[in-house]
């Protein structure tokens, strides 16, 4: 068994508010082993997003709540660490891109003096040093270094995506934390960033965490895949498992039952019915009850648990009897 | 931060100041000193007063600042007492020809000009003609001619017979006296700035925008003034001057607003007052309607309670009167029976007017505290049906529409340095620019005449007495008061009351 | 980039000149004359006519404008109606009063204004943050004029350690100018944490954090410099406005600065500084916009790449 880099354990995080608490995630675990890629996927306001930002303690400071869990990272608790300890990882260690690039960069310093503040502020070098070493991770990215001087406003959506990957890459992290990456790209810059990270990542065998509502993306990135509803791992397994496999939670059929297929013939498409549930009033017993083709009396009142068969997990009352794998 | 730790740091910051605030002693001239040694009598006086000179040549200004400023550089020919009698100043004698038409004056020998010069006729002369054509000094263009009999000895000639003309020349802002060799030699735009009198004071210097240093001339003619050094700063706002004069920073000032006065700590300053000459009075248009009908107008003035008026605009720092003329001025009848304040009357009058119901009425006034007045009268002609409605206007735009004759009744007030009753002409005599009344009265402008033109009492006072009735059974206009010259001085003072004759810094010490 | 400055400062002529033409207009609308301002009620018809003629009032506008407009480009503004002296002369006499109330108010109030403007974003809502927000609010209501009065009377009568008026030795300044900086810092206050709380919400702010930056470094060269924008223009186009708005405070605390200049012109009608004091501060507006514009293409690089199109 390889070393595990990152090792979330029944993470609980609010948003206060005055009126009612958005409870955002709801007791999450993912184990992360050095080098390989996790995909966190799910609809928009599941939880992907806090989960994420959980992990570097950059949750909002007035609002957000970690209200229990652990987050362990190369074995040290996260949650304990003192200010200094935990800004010397981020950046460094740790490092995260965020989904629009266009609001990604700060406007008014040049991609050479953002580039090289990463550096700065985790290490010593002379400038001649740290020149070289944003040249170099410019480089890596495909972008000239003629342009190092240029501000945000000068590049597009993609190349200022490619800056976005650079600053995070440019300390050589060992966890790479990709929050939709390239959703707000088009389809062909899309396809040259994803390209990029997996190269990168081969090259560095960083670690990585893809957040994504793309299945497409998935599939071509990741090695284990985490499927979040309202907060929660519905379910969780190898990317055979998610795709290949016979069981599933049926969120995750509706999820890939949702996704356009050339080659059928069917003129619409089959979208799951209905939203998420209000994260203020989480429900009873199974989140997905209201949504779910499958619901019996007992989703109602009986919040469900994980079924589990090697490393593959389903949370669902469904699988009840199977749960030790017959 | 805390909130804890935060209020004790308010409570600290309280304290230092409640401590701060025990120290600190008087202040002079807006800088601290050390207490007066109260032996040491002070030499100097700080004067506030409301605006700032423009220069200081008396032919040439005509605004109340430069002339407050030229009253302590230069000398008339003659000055008043204390009494306001005239009594000579740079003229030991004068004679005055039976036609009223030519003036001799003998002039005092051995007075010193600021430059060390002496006085003679050719100044005199020169002064005078300059006076005569300028128009900063219109009533003194009342000279015909000006002649040097001898070196000490002038003689000048009216164009007509000029009661006031005497006074006039009390005032030195005027008629002062200034050097011909010093003014033709410095030439007039330098000699603006750099006067030469003989009067008890020169300038020292002047700080633009904010003071006026005048120092005291040690050869003055009538000895020395007991004031060494004369600074007047300019204050413009009479509240800012009335707190400076209370805090000790300014020894005394004037025009101050009678609405500061109930606040003022009397322990700390002393309040003078006395009337001026400025008369205050209401204008009924005789042209409208229905102002037209002399028993309406009468109504009005039974309907108007003057002491209330008064009182309200100026905190009663008024003399109220019944008559056009000052009780007393030369001439002032007694013998009339007045209009008093009298509803009942009043009511009568209208209902014989056949304006029993009342009627709508407008008047006209100005910033200032004409609104208190006008809001006065308002109150009192409501309880004769008569609904008046206030106008207000800019002080340019409202004496424009006086003068177009756009009112129907409105505030007026005149300043012409006297109480004389010739001045009336000014105000009622057919044709004046200042009639706002627009009456027209043959027997009253005869009577007017005769007043503006004659010197013997004798002839005078019948007159002024039929001036004084046409006034009170016509009712062109209502006299209401004459407004208070008001003082505010340091305690310690002496001698304010006698700036209430003229401005004269020489009469002051401590 | 020196197009744009060039382009900005030729745009200046028709401003002014229109803005000269209007308040031209204006004044002449107005009722009163020269003459009988100067020589007063007392004076006759003959004389004041006399004066006015001299002063070519009585000339048709559009020669009275003209000639003006001549004048003026030879560097002549005129001399006053009622001082006799050169209205620039005057003018002058008096600017370095203003300014230095204008310049010492705005200085204090930034130094004051900023940091807690910067400190109750920082730390929204905490105990500071309310109080200032609430002492910024309470400030911007109170009327100048009552608070210089009350100050007079507090410090110069009750307590005397103050003068009443005037700027005759250093403590002359504190009231005034103590008045017009807590009002700049008010509005400072509530401007900067407006602002600066806009900034630290964006995307910009949370990927430095995810970097590693040091938060004072996030507070003050990332989430400051981008604040700055809005400020920046506030505090120029505090000086312009500032330069003539000091009417209130010259008249309670007597002091004679351009304010009281022009607005006992108007009162006057002394056409010559009225005309000459609206183009010199409509000069120094459209100078200081200019400024500001270009330190914001400073601060901005987005800017400055609009202005080299």
């Amino acid at each position: 068994m390889s070393e595990k880099i990152l090792e979330i354990d029944n993470l609980t995080v609010r948003y206060k508010s005055g009126n009612a608490d958005v409870h955002a995630v709801n007791g999450i675990s993912i184990s992360l082993e050095k080098g390989k890629t996790v995909g966190i996927v799910g609809e928009t306001g599941a939880g992907k997003t806090t989960t994420s930002l959980s992990i570097m303690n950059l949750l909002p400071e007035r609002t957000g709540r970690i209200d229990s869990g652990t987050i362990k990272f190369k074995g040290k608790e996260i949650l304990d660490m003192d200010y200094e300890t935990i800004r010397s990882i981020r950046g460094k260690e740790i490092s995260m891109i965020f989904q629009d690039p266009m609001t990604s960069l700060n406007p008014i310093f040049t991609v050479h003096e953002q580039l090289s503040e990463a550096v700065r502020m985790h290490s010593n070098l002379s400038k001649e040093d740290i020149d070289t070493k944003v040249k170099n991770v410019l480089n890596m990215v495909g972008i000239s270094e003629n342009r190092m001087n240029n501000f945000p406003h000068e590049f597009s959506g993609g190349m200022k995506q490619r800056v976005v990957i650079a600053m995070a890459l440019i300390n050589e992290p060992e966890l790479l934390i990709a929050d939709e990456p390239t959703t707000a790209l088009d389809v062909t810059i899309q396809a040259q960033v994803l390209d990029l990270m997996k190269n990168l990542k081969r090259a560095l065998n960083t670690s990585m965490i893809l957040i994504t509502h793309d299945l497409g993306v998935v599939s071509e990135m990741c090695d284990e895949v985490a499927i979040m509803y309202a907060g929660q791992i519905v379910e969780y397994g190898s990317l055979r498992d998610i795709y290949k496999g016979d069981k599933h939670h049926p969120y995750t059929v509706g999820l890939f039952g949702s996704i356009p297929n050339i080659k059928d013939k069917s003129k619409r498409l089959k979208p799951i019915s209905g939203l998420l549930p209000d994260p203020t009033k989480l429900p009873v017993g199974c989140y997905f009850q209201d949504r779910c083709p499958h619901v019996m009396d007992k989703c109602r009142t009986i919040h469900p648990k994980y079924y589990i068969n090697d490393n593959h997990k389903i949370l669902c009352h469904l699988f009840e009897e199977d749960k030790h794998g017959q | 931060m805390n909130m804890r730790k935060m209020f004790a740091n308010f409570l600290i910051i309280t304290m230092l100041f409640s401590v701060l605030s025990g120290c600190g002693g008087k202040t002079e001239n807006g800088v601290p000193v050390n207490e007066q040694n109260a032996e040491q009598k002070r030499e100097d006086v700080v004067l506030g007063v409301r605006g700032e000179p423009l220069g200081f040549d008396p032919t040439q200004t005509g605004d109340g600042f430069s002339n407050t400023v030229e009253l302590q550089l230069f000398d008339g020919l003659v000055q008043y007492d204390e009494n306001r009698n005239i009594v000579g100043n740079l003229a030991t004698d004068w004679n005055i020809s039976d036609d009223g038409l030519v003036y001799t004056f003998d002039l005092k020998e051995g007075v010193k000009f600021h430059d060390g010069t002496e006085l003679t006729a050719e100044d005199v002369k020169y002064s005078l003609d300059l006076a005569k054509e300028s128009p900063f000094t219109s009533s003194l263009n009342k000279m015909e001619s000006i002649t040097v009999l001898d070196p000490y000895k002038v003689e000048i000639k009216l164009k007509e017979p000029y009661v006031i003309f005497l006074e006039k020349l009390c005032r030195p802002d005027g008629a002062g006296i200034i050097s011909k060799n010093a003014r033709e030699s410095a030439g007039a735009e330098a000699f603006y700035e750099n006067p030469v009198g003989t009067g008890p004071y020169v300038i020292k210097e002047w700080e633009r925008g904010s003071k006026v240093i005048l120092e005291r001339f040690e050869d003055y003619h009538w000895g020395a003034a007991p004031i060494k050094e004369a600074v007047f700063r300019f204050l413009p706002e009479p509240t800012t001057a009335t707190i400076a004069v209370e805090s000790g920073e300014v020894d005394f000032t004037d025009n101050i607003s009678a609405a500061d006065i109930p606040a003022i700590d009397k322990e700390k300053v002393s309040i003078y007052e006395s009337p001026s000459f400025h008369f205050n009075y209401l204008v009924l248009n005789t042209n409208k309607e229905p102002l037209n009908n002399v028993k309406v107008r009468q109504a009005i003035a039974h309907a108007i309670d003057k002491d209330s008026v008064a009182i309200s605009a100026l905190e009663g720092y008024a003399t109220v009167v019944d008559s056009v003329v000052r009780k007393d001025a030369e001439g002032y009848s007694d013998s009339i029976e007045y209009r008093q304040y009298d509803v009942d009357k009043a009511k009568e009058l209208l209902k014989e007017a056949g304006y029993e119901d009342g009627f709508k009425l407008q008047i006209l006034i100005t910033e200032g505290y004409s609104n208190k007045i006008a809001e006065m009268v308002q109150a009192n002609l409501k309880e004769i049906n008569i609904d008046v409605s206030i106008q207000s206007i800019e002080s340019s735009a409202f004496i424009q529409d006086m003068v177009d004759g756009k009112h129907e009744m409105g505030w007026f007030a005149v300043d012409n340095s006297t109480t004389d009753a010739s001045q009336v002409s000014t105000m009622l005599e057919t044709g004046e620019m200042y009639n706002l009344s627009y009456y027209s009265n043959t027997q009253l402008d005869e009577a007017l005449h005769v007043l503006n033109s004659s010197i013997n009492p004798k002839e005078r006072n019948p007159k002024a007495e039929l001036v004084q009735k046409i006034v009170n059974d016509e009712v062109p206009i209502i006299p209401l008061f004459w407004r208070d010259d008001i003082f505010l001085a340091n305690k310690q003072l002496k001698n304010v009351e006698e700036l209430f004759v003229q401005f004269n810094v020489y009469k002051l010490s401590w | 980039m020196y197009k744009y400055v060039i382009k900005r400062i030729l745009l200046m002529i028709p401003i002014l000149l229109g803005i000269t033409l209007i308040v031209f207009f204006i004044m002449s609308l107005t009722p009163g004359d020269p003459g009988r301002m100067i020589l007063g009620q007392g004076a006759t018809q003959e004389a004041v006519d006399k004066l006015n003629d001299e002063f070519g009032f009585y000339d048709p506008l559009p020669l009275k404008f003209g000639n003006y407009i001549i004048d003026i480009l030879k560097g002549d503004f005129g001399v006053s109606y009622r001082t006799q002296r050169p209205v620039f002369d005057d003018l002058m006499v008096r600017l370095p009063t203003t300014l230095k109330l204008v310049i010492l108010s705005l200085l204090i109030g930034t130094i004051i204004g900023i940091p807690i403007g910067i400190l109750s974003a920082v730390k929204q809502y905490s105990a500071l943050d309310v109080f200032s927000t609430f002492f910024a609010l309470l400030i911007a209501s109170i009327p100048t004029f009552w608070l210089g009065f009350m100050l007079i009377i507090l410090f110069s009568l009750n307590l005397e350690i103050l003068p009443s008026t005037g700027l005759e030795s250093w403590k002359g300044y504190i009231m005034p100018v103590g008045i017009m900086a807590i009002g700049q810092a008010a509005s400072l206050i509530r401007l900067t944490r407006s602002s600066m709380l806009e900034v630290i919400r964006q995307d910009y702010i949370r990927t430095a954090r995810a970097k590693g930056v040091y938060e004072k470094i996030i507070v003050f060269k990332h989430s400051l410099r981008n604040a700055l924008i809005p400020i920046v223009t506030v505090v120029g186009m505090s000086f312009a406005r500032g330069l003539g708005g000091t009417l209130i405070i010259e008249k309670v605390f007597a002091i004679q600065g351009v304010g009281t200049f022009m607005f006992d012109a108007i009162g006057t009608k002394d056409i010559p500084v009225v005309m000459a004091g609206v183009i010199f501060l409509a000069a120094i507006f459209s100078l200081c916009n200019l400024i500001v514009d270009l330190l914001y293409g400073y601060l901005d690089p987005r800017i400055k790449a609009q202005y080299s199109k």
